[in-house]
């Protein structure tokens, strides 16, 4: 155990000592191993390890949150003292007695090879070989990048209810860039699979080689590509990282981080009616080795499956415990956060939207005029107005019902709520693909994921200005 | 046990592990915040976090490792898996451990004085009382922050170096959402962040945050077409700091950035003065030495639209010839050393802002820009994003804009700068005025 039960129960009456109503610890070990290879050489390998707790007490609607990379006894007390100072202004100590008694959840995402067992030399012929796919693939790939990336985090989680939990999370990720040029300008292409798994996943879940070659085969693409024009228009996003459209545009927007304090444009809405009656939307922490997943948030609730919005009815909201508390409702087990150095908040897990009712031919052949986002790079949105943008990695024109030319440079903006309704296609490929969110409490590993879906009609964002000729 | 302490550990492991050349980097922060809401201290947080990452030579060969942890068995641990990380790599005959500059510069460093909670406190809870009375339309303040942080940070090396910096920042956060008749919500927010506590101004930054919430109210999108585009200062500093990196000489040779053997030719309008400059009194991250023990100086990028020079770290130094321009920089305490500048800054013209947008005649400025994460790519120069601000006519703002992209290509921007406004503003390690482009595309409707 990273902290033993009874100096556990020692800190949190420590931190109850001011008039707290809750206290939290959660601690961690963490090691952290990436390998990159780029202008061909491995030039960088780095373990780092991440160690240490922060300690979070409630009283009421207030919170106080404290740090410390001294796991020992007294550093524990010496930081929940700080903190309990911080939330009370009761003068003599309160005389609190936390028992804990240890919580087990079972582990539904099994690890069989831990990859900081795994001799470097091999984790260094992963990255050799998806290099070699890159730069083998065009010769007009004049750069490539590959890096492996792996993280082995053990947590503690003990609260002054009485809960003492512990949790393993392992990922493993491969990083596949592939730089094209003509000598006056450069295009990339990019994918990066992952897991919540061990180096098995390479055995199993991720093709190194099909990745390289797709990063390589996008970077060329791109570079033949005309310019995409700028313009309102119809769009087909692909399934699998295509679904950063639903975790911007309205993700973001449900999370309790927003809608307690009234900042979201879907406050109020449960029951209502926020997208066409195609679209049911999921967040769903418990798919096995997903690289979304846990067994336990990182507020010790296991995670559970959240439908947030059911044929078009907005559903629920992903609450963590101190928003919940402003809010009235429970945890929906979406409390999260990268390290230790924050104090947890409602986070998605894997969301997608799910499989719907339109043939994807149909959703392609549907269209006369518009846009074919294959890939999507990252976007991100301002959940109080909905506004949003995201940026399409390798786009098509589509004519006449067929795809058409490649086109670059292409971004995606509009509001939530309206491009919720303009959703009106859900095609039947659901797949997911795998980001690093960004928030409050810093970057956690999230899947985005649908099928084929049609948006009636979104700004486009591009190069030349008008109709494309 | 205490840093010295762990370092005297680390050494002995390097020592009886037969390495001669290593560096040990050390860096410890300290961060209080307070959030206020609804008339309350909300939120508070203290974080204290501490690291140290030790890198080693072994044929030619730079391995890393590093650990929050200070003990013996971690400065162990620390040494062996460096060294497992070395043998991995391929040889670089350029890896190499700093001797040391000849001077360093003297740069006001830090004291570890601690913090004032209870003026914390007051200002958060000014900041959310304040936004609230300015203006009825501002029905929540979901952000009213004020914080404190103190650094330090030190290099120890096998060549007997020995160095130390500190520093420290004051910084306040407000944002607002306002709320129209029809409960349409407007948010918008503004962050001060200074080494002098008395360079704060919670009206400023208040008043700021609620003109541009209560600014952008009715704002509509825009034709799409080519218009000229004034970026506000600040908006000038966030495309600079996205687009910095093609100023990496290590990018150059690797082919990520354009810049590669462009030294002494024309790349940018030659009204552009583009320079680097660690020891700027008011940038926070000023610092005497770059994160290989290099002496720091300011260096002139681009001289009337003339590329100067490009920045450099040891290792791409040797590879191109030249001397490093003391620009080798983690980006965190166990990162890897890579090229960055340290506070890049475009020297401001003579005009006024309002003259510039008078220079603009009629086109867009630009207040708010989001995606650059995503929608903007320093190794292609292309950028597609999402924009907001104000419709320029004959000179004169004259309604907020929103649901717009402006899309171009950085190094062709550079070449298109037409106006330099005189209102320099510094954040994050960057720096510019406000600045008139002659022309980008802009998507909206049709």
């Amino acid at each position: 155990m990273i902290i033993e039960r009874a100096v556990a129960e020692k800190v949190l009456a420590k931190a109850l000592s001011t008039g707290g109503d809750f206290a939290e610890i959660f601690a961690e070990d963490t090691l952290m191993g990436s390998i990159r290879m780029i202008d061909d050489k491995v030039d960088t390998a780095i373990n780092n390890k991440i160690f240490g707790a922060g300690i979070r007490i409630f009283k009421g609607l207030k919170s106080v949150y404290a740090t410390t990379n001294d796991l020992s006894e007294s550093g524990l007390l010496l930081c929940a003292e700080k903190a309990a100072v911080a939330i009370g202004d009761l003068k003599a100590d309160i005389d609190i007695h936390v028992a804990l008694s240890s919580s087990i959840t079972p582990n539904i995402h099994p690890i069989k090879q831990n990859p900081f067992d795994v001799a470097m030399g091999k984790k260094v012929r992963v990255v050799r070989d998806a290099y070699k796919v890159l730069k083998d693939h065009s010769d007009e790939i004049v750069q490539a990048i590959v890096s492996l990336a792996e993280r082995d985090q053990n947590v503690l989680i003990a609260n002054s209810e009485g809960l003492l939990t512990e949790d393993r999370r392992v990922y493993t990720r491969v990083s596949t860039v592939g730089v094209a040029s003509d000598g006056k300008e450069n295009q990339m292409g990019h994918e990066a699979p992952g897991r919540m798994m061990g180096f098995e996943v390479f055995e199993s879940e991720v093709d190194v080689e099909t990745a390289a070659k797709q990063a390589a085969e996008q970077a060329v693409t791109m570079l033949h590509a005309r310019p995409c024009p700028g313009k309102r228009m119809m769009v087909a996003i692909e399934n699998g990282f295509g679904g950063v459209i639903f975790h911007e545009a309205c993700g973001h927007s449900l999370e309790a981080t927003s809608v307690a304090k009234n900042a979201s444009e879907f406050c109020g809405k449960l029951g209502e009616r926020i997208a066409c009656e195609k679209v049911t939307a999921i967040d769903d922490g418990t798919v096995s080795n997903a690289w979304g997943s846990l067994n336990i948030d990182d507020e010790g609730t296991p995670t559970q499956r959240n439908v947030l919005i059911e044929n078009g009815i907005l559903k629920g909201y992903l609450v963590d415990r101190f928003n919940g508390r402003r809010m009235g409702m429970p945890s929906t087990g979406s409390g999260r956060r990268e390290s230790y150095q924050y104090a947890s908040t409602s986070r998605m897990t894997n969301t997608y939207i799910d499989n719907g009712p339109d043939k994807n031919e149909d959703i392609i052949a549907s269209i006369s005029d518009g846009l074919n986002a294959k890939k999507m790079g990252g976007g991100s949105v301002n959940p109080a107005s909905g506004e949003f943008n995201f940026a399409v990695a390798e786009g098509y024109l589509i004519k006449n019902g067929k795809i058409d030319e490649p086109v670059r440079g292409a971004s995606l903006i509009g509001k939530g709520s309206e491009i919720l309704q303009n959703i009106d296609m859900v095609g039947q490929n659901l797949d997911v693909g795998q980001g690093m969110c960004g928030s409050l409490s810093g970057s956690v590993p999230t899947n985005v994921g649908q099928p084929l879906i049609r948006v009636s009609e979104i700004t486009v964002g591009g190069i030349s200005g008008g109709d494309a000729q | 046990m205490t840093y010295n302490d762990f370092k005297k550990a680390v050494i002995d492991q390097a020592k009886s592990a037969g390495i001669s050349q290593y560096d040990l980097y050390y860096h410890k922060g300290m961060e209080t915040s307070v959030y206020a809401y609804e008339g309350d201290i909300e939120n508070f947080s203290d974080q204290t976090s501490i690291g140290a990452c030790f890198r080693c030579i072994i044929d030619g060969k730079m391995g890393y490792s590093s650990t929050q942890s200070l003990t013996e068995e971690e400065a162990a641990r620390l040494v062996k898996d460096a060294q497992a990380c070395a043998e991995v790599l391929d040889q670089d005959e350029y890896a190499t451990i700093f001797e040391g500059s000849d001077e360093y510069a003297q740069v006001e460093g830090a004291r570890d004085t601690g913090c004032d909670v209870e003026a914390l406190k007051k200002a958060a809870l000014e900041i959310e009382r304040m936004a609230k009375a300015m203006d009825s339309r501002i029905k929540t303040v979901p952000m009213a922050v004020a914080g404190f942080g103190y650094g330090e940070k030190a290099l120890y090396n096998s060549s007997g170096l020995d160095l130390g910096h500190s520093y420290s920042c004051f910084e306040l956060v407000c944002e607002v959402t306002a709320e129209d008749e029809n409960g349409r919500k407007y948010e918008a927010f503004d962050v001060q962040m200074e080494v002098d506590q008395k360079d704060l101004d919670v009206e400023k930054l208040v008043k700021t945050a609620v003109d541009k919430a209560i600014g952008s109210m009715g704002a509509s999108s825009v034709k799409s077409g080519e218009y000229p585009i004034v970026f506000q200062n600040d908006k000038t500093v966030t495309m600079l700091g996205t687009f910095g990196g093609i100023f990496s000489g290590d990018s150059a040779q690797k082919g990520l950035s354009l810049l590669g053997g462009k030294e002494d030719e024309k790349i940018a309008s030659g009204i552009v003065t583009l320079l680097d400059d660690p020891h700027h009194a008011k940038s926070i991250g000023k610092t005497p030495f770059d994160d290989e023990g290099v002496a720091t100086r300011k260096h002139t990028l681009i001289e009337n639209g003339i590329l100067k020079t490009l920045l450099y770290d040891l290792t791409s130094a040797a590879k191109a010839g030249k001397a490093t321009t003391g620009n080798g920089v983690k980006g965190s305490y166990g990162s890897s050393v890579q090229v960055s500048s340290h506070n890049l800054v475009i020297e401001p013209g003579s005009v006024t802002k309002d003259e510039l947008l008078k220079q603009a005649g009629n086109g867009l400025y630009i207040t708010e820009l989001k995606g650059m994460h995503a929608s903007a790519n320093a190794s292609t120069g292309d950028f597609s994003l999402e924009a907001k601000g104000y419709v320029i006519e004959d000179g004169r703002l004259t309604r907020p804009a929103e649901q717009f992209t402006i899309a171009g290509n950085f190094y062709k921007l550079l070449e298109n700068i037409t106006g330099l406004a005189n209102d320099f503003y510094l954040h994050g390690g960057v720096g510019a005025p406000a600045i008139l482009v002659s022309s980008l595309a802009v998507a909206g409707e049709e």
